[in-house]
């Protein structure tokens, strides 16, 4: 790992992030506003819940709306924080090496006396940095708003649920940043990302279409993402998420080797 | 630095892209404090060799090495020891000349003093508090050069360095380059600017279709530069022409119909047509400075296709 690099990599990181995060804090608000119409209409809700078909309730993720768990878990954490975070881990992380080959940059980048995997290591490093602060912004964002709304604030599932949110923000990260080493343009690794990602989620909605369908689950990521089961004191899938740390990992690791080994003609 | 290794060494160093050529089979070596110019025009393969020597691309067989080191397993070393501009230059946009040099310096922060990168500054003229996106050509290859040449390695490989800068630019360019050379640093210039690597370049070597086609000392490719004499008579010589030919290296070009314009192309000494001159009716003449387009011309008169660009006519005066 190389300091100077990772400090530089930080500073676009971090500017970056910031307004994803800001985009985070003010979704997240609006649909804690919701909550307590949620909550006093329990009933109603769970009526209305029970009235749709329940493979149609399980691949969105919901349990139930009445809970700040259930409802935070279906109305942000399930589908649209993915999407934001997903969309940053994808473009950020298709931008390490494509992007400078893309602008012509990587010549007098990989010009300086480090080895290119330190210099790629450092900025994975950076993005691993910004996708934990994302998943600090929402849990601190979180926190307030249960403290607000009267809800019981537990610290252990707090820090549960962001083991859980940044484990499928490392994955998906991960495998963005291997594709990028193998291209000359972000454009085409970040869509390739982007369709992977989509598969995963493809593949968990059509294991909620009945029993023989379940087994599509395990090939998808979005199995171990249990956020609202963090967030409500309940078990998640403790390999799962281990399972994605190292396949992120994993896929980082390996997109040294390919950037270490490539040709890299601007 | 490996010692008692020469600053570039490369043997039968080739690189193919799949069907296509790169170079094949270059073997050269430039000795410490030389100044090697490195010519051809553009698909030669003269980008192609720099970037083995950084590390970016992997030699397809042969190897080069830098103070001893291979350039490409190795390139963490050799990196160490180079000072690169590249020939199409590209920073980051949204940083100012002060940060990124700063980013730069910081890899290697005890040879970079903060006086040097000043006084580049300085003498090449560019204000380095400007963000990078709103820089000229020119300024962003000055800023190019600052960064090549601030931390005093002791090997600098420049691709085109001079392009982008203006005619005056150019000059003080070369200045510093001498200044690095009597410092002993040596100096890889690759460079279509034909006078920048005649005025400060020890030898040269010529590439031609990824091919060394030569690599000869200065001395004897200005003994190959021809250079062209017009010559402005008072009254039409008697037998000129015969009189031209019978001089070592000389030839005519052209005599108008008149017989007074006559144009006269040279190689080697000019004592011979100096003499000849004194016997002549001379109202005015001119002689072009001597450049290396010639030679370019000599090495490549085999190969008609392979001629080189207009580019190569960019001389500065």
């Amino acid at each position: 790992m190389s300091l100077v690099m990772l400090r530089r990599a930080w500073r676009d990181q971090a500017g970056n992030a910031a307004s994803y995060a800001v985009g985070i804090i003010l979704y997240s608000a609006m649909i804690l506003a919701f909550f307590p119409v949620a909550r006093d209409h329990a009933a109603a809700f769970n009526s209305y819940l029970s009235a749709m078909p329940q493979a149609l309730i399980r691949a969105f993720g919901i349990s139930d709306f009445s809970t700040f768990s259930g409802f935070v878990g279906a109305e942000l954490l399930r589908i649209i924080w993915p999407i934001i975070v997903e969309v940053f881990a994808i473009m950020s992380g298709a931008a390490l090496v494509a992007q400078e080959i893309e602008r012509g940059t990587a010549e007098i980048w990989l010009s300086v006396p480090e080895s290119r995997a330190r210099l790629l290591a450092s900025k994975i490093a950076a993005l691993f940095l910004a996708e934990l602060g994302l998943v600090i912004v929402t849990v601190i964002t979180l926190a307030i708003g249960a403290v607000i709304l009267g809800e019981p604030v537990v610290l252990s599932r707090l820090l549960v649920l962001g083991v859980v949110l940044l484990s499928l923000s490392i994955v998906v990260a991960g495998y963005s940043v291997l594709f990028s080493a193998f291209f000359d343009a972000r454009g085409r690794p970040a869509g390739i990302a982007a369709g992977v990602t989509i598969a995963f989620y493809m593949l968990w909605v059509a294991s909620s279409f009945g029993s023989s369908w379940s087994w599509l689950r395990y090939l998808s990521i979005y199995a171990a993402f249990q956020p609202q089961a963090a967030l409500g004191g309940d078990p998640i899938p403790v390999l799962g998420v281990i399972a994605l740390f190292i396949i992120g990992l994993a896929c980082a690791g390996a997109s040294l080797v390919v950037f270490q080994r490539r040709d890299v003609a601007v | 630095m490996r010692s008692s290794q020469l600053p570039i060494e490369a043997k039968q160093l080739t690189k193919r892209y799949g069907a296509q050529r790169g170079v094949t089979g270059l073997t050269f070596s430039v000795e410490p404090g030389e100044v090697f110019g490195f010519l051809g025009p553009n698909g030669a393969g003269k980008t192609t060799t720099i970037r083995q020597l950084l590390g970016l691309i992997r030699p397809t067989s042969g190897s080069v090495h830098v103070f001893g080191y291979d350039c490409w397993s190795e390139s963490k070393q050799t990196k160490a020891s180079i000072g690169y501009l590249p020939g199409d230059i590209h920073l980051y946009e949204n940083l100012t000349g002060q940060e990124f040099l700063a980013f730069f310096a910081a890899f290697r922060s005890a040879a970079v003093e903060e006086r040097r990168v000043a006084e580049l500054a300085q003498r090449l003229e560019i204000d380095l508090r400007r963000k990078i996106k709103h820089l000229s050509k020119g300024n962003r290859q000055k800023i190019g050069i600052i960064q090549a040449l601030m931390h005093g390695a002791p090997l600098l490989i420049l691709d085109e360095p001079s392009s982008g800068l203006d005619p005056l630019k150019q000059v003080d360019f070369i200045e510093l380059l001498r200044e690095e050379k009597e410092r002993g640093t040596t100096i890889l210039l690759s460079s279509h600017a034909l006078v920048e690597v005649e005025r400060i370049a020890d030898r040269v070597a010529i590439v031609r279709e990824g091919e060394l086609v030569a690599v000869e000392q200065m001395s004897a490719i200005r003994r190959l530069q021809e250079r062209r004499l017009a010559l402005r008579l008072r009254e039409p010589a008697p037998a000129l022409p015969e009189r031209v030919r019978a001089l070592d290296g000389v030839s005519v070009v052209s005599v108008d119909p008149s017989g007074l314009n006559v144009e006269l192309a040279v190689r080697g000494a000019v004592q011979p047509l100096l003499r000849l001159l004194a016997e002549l009716p001379v109202d005015d003449f001119t002689f072009g400075p001597a450049d290396l387009e010639s030679v370019f011309l000599h090495y490549y008169g085999a190969a008609p296709d392979a001629a080189p660009e207009p580019a190569l006519k960019g001389a500065v005066v």
